[in-house]
């Protein structure tokens, strides 16, 4: 009984290795630093994601899911949802309103050195 | 702090060939808030900037282009390329990216207060990060590594981990020692910010003294590693990061309890003093006098300890380039253990400390260890030229350790004293490095040892160790790079020591690296503090080295394979690696010639370790991670007289899993997390014990055995959190651990017991499962300012 537990990881792969279909996708995502990275990536920890690579460099956001949980369309509204535009769907005025101003890629990137302050800095 | 993590692993990720281009200059501003009133609603407009001294400026693709404001703000950065991203950071603020437009100034202006969602970022990294760009086999543990077994001190801190075996020196003083690549920690070179840490009279119980809520992190280098740092290592290197006023949180408590008795107390926290000096103070207490005799063997099964260590540390920043560490450290630490009935009745801490001056009957082990640390490091870059360093390192420490395990009483007295100089500059471009540098050791020992009360031996050296090297590192390109040193030394007692060491790194492809090593190194002994085990145990000393120190001297070689991939769409790390220590010289401790005696001699013939490793990692799942680990050992040791040659506790086979759960963080950063380690541990050899009497037998091989530990954590928010967890949950014991203890109804005789007595072959847990709880409070670095 006590091998099973050393052995618990080979069953958990056979386990993830025969589940439902799966699909990967990429597409663009507008965003700036590390802070976007995160909450482009953070929308997706949803049931149904099970991989989802966001570059700050190429913008591309890489996406692995399972087809019967969850939809493309699904996705970038999840990602739109948070504040970034998808090359489908765009972010809320709202919603983009809230997010920290060194992330608003809208107007010209802003994380990077311009003289004006933040609009969330004093 | 944050920041420096993530531009750690920023620099896992980064590697990048500099071509020589233009330069950029420019300056690093934040808002001015000395001539401002505190208070919302306060006005935007006109904010007033200043210039941030000491602010790290650098290309976000290549690490090494790294460079620091000056005095006044001001950065010069070479190798512009436009298109390429600058990061601006310093600790406190938000780091600020710019995108290079061909321009040749540029203002940066940093926002105060870190990020929670860079925090985030650090959080999600692994929390064993294996390097593949690094000539070095190098494995990195972080903090959250650390908190998944909440390690009371460093000896405890491997329990998660599959490169370094963790084990009991004997049944009484629950003492822990670390095992690497099959061979004792003494062979791996243990160092404390980069300074020597555990050795000489501590090589053993030094771990103790390093508190686990004070590491930030553990760098774990397999292989001979760099020549910099002495010719002590030999399996490896093990460098313990502690928390610094760079790195540790404004505040940080930490509780434990255990079901052992044991309570502990951390505090760490941080204060800037001035914009130049920042301070850190560190505090460890661990109170433990609950008696514990769970296998009715009539000896306590844990120690009764009383620890304090206490650390305080200054960072200095100069504006022109100039860095220093100073840091002073003392330990007192007491423990007391032996037989169960001395500790009954009215005596209290005195009484009981109170036996280590007279002879007693009633067999006990009182140990008292009192130490003072001192370093100063000091560095210097030149402001025209960030590649050239010269960086000075300073440390002494006193060290007085006194016991008395039953009849034998020991008193040593270590003062160490080094001072090593290092100076880094390049050969024509940053692809090619150097670092050159002397060392100079002292270090005296002086010990008595005494049996029933009269002086048998009173061993005493002073070593003074004059040393250079040097040490080449270069990378051609991105597939290769090879880190060559030399260092010579010369020893007064012991002729020369010449330590060479080589290690390559070449990626087969981006994601997969083979690695090489190869090197020399060398130790003196100090046979009583590294045994500590026999001395729970009535076995004489025979010193058949005729009082004479061996040096031991060692060569290893090994390779490692590095992959990374993606499994299931998800990152997994496959680590494969082969290990061999030839010794050429070595202190042979045989405890096979006779069950009463232990028998120190010069190597006669061979003597080797060879180990295998295999390691995977996968990031299972949004929330899971796993680590499967298998380890295999070979350690050789010819011995006089036909004695086995293979080392004993030992295992052969070690396999190794885990499973680590974090929830979604919730809106106040709150989580729960789960870690659960599986460990097998394979059958290991004890001392031959057969021509004992049949009651103090014990078979040859030890039975394999399991065993399991069990953590949950709840963060209420990233300054609160608590945990229980459970260590050894299978309950397994070793069965009568003790020789010539009352495991039978029939009293054991004075006789036998003064015959017989052997506490000393252990090969696993005494206690049996224990329940541990504690919290952890703190507060962290400041977050963004905003409404």
């Amino acid at each position: 009984m006590k091998q099973v537990l050393i052995l618990l990881p080979i069953l958990l792969l056979a386990l993830v290795a025969n589940a439902q279909k799966k699909a990967e996708i990429s597409f663009e995502v507008s965003g700036v630093c590390g802070m976007c990275e995160n909450r482009i990536e953070g929308s997706l920890d949803v049931s149904g994601i099970i991989m989802a690579d966001w570059d700050v460099e190429t913008k591309d956001l890489k996406v692995a899911y399972k087809t019967k949980k969850i939809s493309e369309k699904d996705i970038h509204q999840l990602v739109a949802d948070v504040g970034h535009d998808t090359d489908q769907i765009k972010a809320s005025d709202e919603v983009y309103a809230n997010i920290h101003g060194c992330c608003k890629y809208r107007d010209g990137a802003s994380c990077s050195g311009d003289k004006e302050p933040h609009e969330d800095q004093r | 702090m944050r920041l420096i993590l993530i531009l750690a692993s920023l620099l896992l990720v980064c590697g990048g060939s500099a071509q020589n281009l233009s330069s950029l200059r420019g300056k690093v501003l934040i808002v001015d808030q000395s001539d401002q009133g505190e208070g919302l609603g306060q006005s935007q407009e006109d904010p007033e900037y200043v210039g941030l001294p000491g602010a790290y400026v650098r290309w976000s693709h290549d690490a090494s282009s790294t460079t620091v404001t000056d005095g006044f703000g001001f950065f010069k950065i070479s190798n512009a390329n436009v298109g390429d991203t600058l990061i601006a950071s310093m600790i406190g603020y938000s780091p600020a990216g710019w995108v290079f437009d061909g321009s040749s100034y540029v203002d940066i202006p940093l926002s105060l207060g870190v990020d929670l969602g860079q925090a985030e970022v650090v959080e999600r990294k692994a929390a064993t990060q294996f390097s593949l760009l690094s000539p070095l086999d190098v494995q990195s543990l972080n903090r959250k590594e650390l908190a998944k077994a909440a390690c009371c001190n460093l000896s405890e801190a491997f329990e998660t981990n599959a490169s370094v075996d963790a084990s009991f020196t004997d049944a009484v003083t629950g003492t822990r020692q670390i095992r690497m690549l099959g061979l004792d920690g003494k062979y791996s070179q243990i160092q404390v910010d980069n300074l020597p840490g555990p050795r000489g009279l501590s090589v053993v119980q030094g771990l103790l003294f390093i508190p686990g809520d004070w590491v930030n992190e553990i760098h774990i280098s397999k292989g001979a590693g760099t020549v910099t740092q002495g010719y002590e290592s030999i399996t490896g290197q093990i460098n313990v990061a502690l928390k610094n006023p760079e790195t540790a949180d404004p505040h940080h408590a930490n509780l434990y309890v255990n079901g052992a008795g044991r309570k502990e107390f951390n505090y760490v926290s941080r204060y800037d003093v001035s914009r130049r000096w920042s301070t850190a103070i560190l505090i460890h207490g661990l109170h433990n006098e609950q008696a514990n005799d769970r296998n009715q063997d009539g000896f306590l099964d844990t120690p009764m300890q009383h620890h304090f260590v206490g650390r305080n540390e200054w960072k200095f920043k100069g504006d022109r380039g100039i860095r220093g560490e100073y840091a002073a450290t003392y330990v007192n630490t007491e423990a007391v253990a032996g037989k169960a009935s001395v500790f009954e009745g009215a005596s209290d801490w005195n009484g009981w400390m109170g036996r280590m001056d007279s002879l007693t009957s009633d067999w006990s082990a009182i140990t008292a260890i009192e130490r003072i640390e001192l370093s100063a490091k000091t560095g210097f870059v030149f402001p025209d030229a960030e590649w050239r360093t010269i960086g000075t390192q300073w440390n002494y420490y006193n060290h007085q350790h006194d016991q008395r395990f039953g009849k034998n009483h020991y008193s040593g007295n270590e003062q160490f004293f080094r001072g090593n100089v290092l100076y880094s500059d390049i050969l024509g471009s940053t692809n090619r490095n150097f670092t050159v540098g002397a060392t100079y050791v002292y270090n005296a020992f002086s010990e008595d040892f005494s049996v029933n009360d009269s002086l048998r031996m009173s061993p005493s050296r002073k070593e003074s160790v004059p040393g250079a090297f040097v040490e080449y590192t270069w990378n051609p390109n991105e597939r290769w790079s090879v880190i060559g040193g030399i260092r010579y030394d010369r020893h007064n007692l012991f002729r020369h020591f010449l330590s060479p060491r080589f290690h390559a790194r070449w990626s087969a492809t981006e994601n997969t690296s083979i690695k090489v090593a190869a090197g020399k190194g060398y130790r003196t002994s100090n046979q009583f503090m590294e045994q500590l085990g026999t001395w729970a145990s009535q076995r004489q000393w025979n010193l058949n080295y005729y009082g004479k120190t061996v040096p031991e001297e060692a060569t290893n070689f090994g390779l490692n394979i590095t992959s990374k991939f993606r499994l299931n769409y998800r990152e997994a790390t496959l680590t494969l690696d082969g290990y061999s220590t030839q010794f050429q010289n070595k202190l042979v401790v045989d405890l096979d010639r006779s069950t009463g005696t232990i028998d120190l001699y010069a190597l006669e013939g061979q003597s080797f370790a060879n180990s295998a490793q295999a390691e995977f990692n996968w990031d299972i799942h949004r929330r899971w991670d796993m680590r499967m680990a298998y380890r295999w050992v070979n350690a050789h040791t010819d011995r006089t007289s036909g004695n086995p040659t293979l080392d004993p506790f030992v295992s052969r086979h070690r396999a190794f899993s885990q499973f680590s759960y974090a929830s979604q963080l919730n809106d106040r950063d709150g989580q729960w997390r789960g870690d659960l380690t599986c460990q097998w541990i394979g059958a290991q050899r004890l001392p031959t014990t057969s021509s004992n009497p049949e009651a103090f037998q014990r078979t040859d091989m030890a039975p394999d055995f399991f065993q399991v530990n069990a953590q949950i954590t709840r963060q209420f928010s990233p300054e609160f959190s608590i945990y229980v967890g459970v260590e050894n949950a299978l309950n397994y014991t070793q069965d009568r651990p003790i020789l010539a203890a009352d495991y039978d109804l029939e009293p054991v005789s004075s006789s036998d017991f003064d015959q017989y007595f052997d506490a000393s072959l252990v090969y696993g847990p005494i206690f049996g499962r224990m329940l541990y709880a504690g919290l952890r409070w703190g507060i962290v670095a400041p977050k963004a300012h905003g409404e």
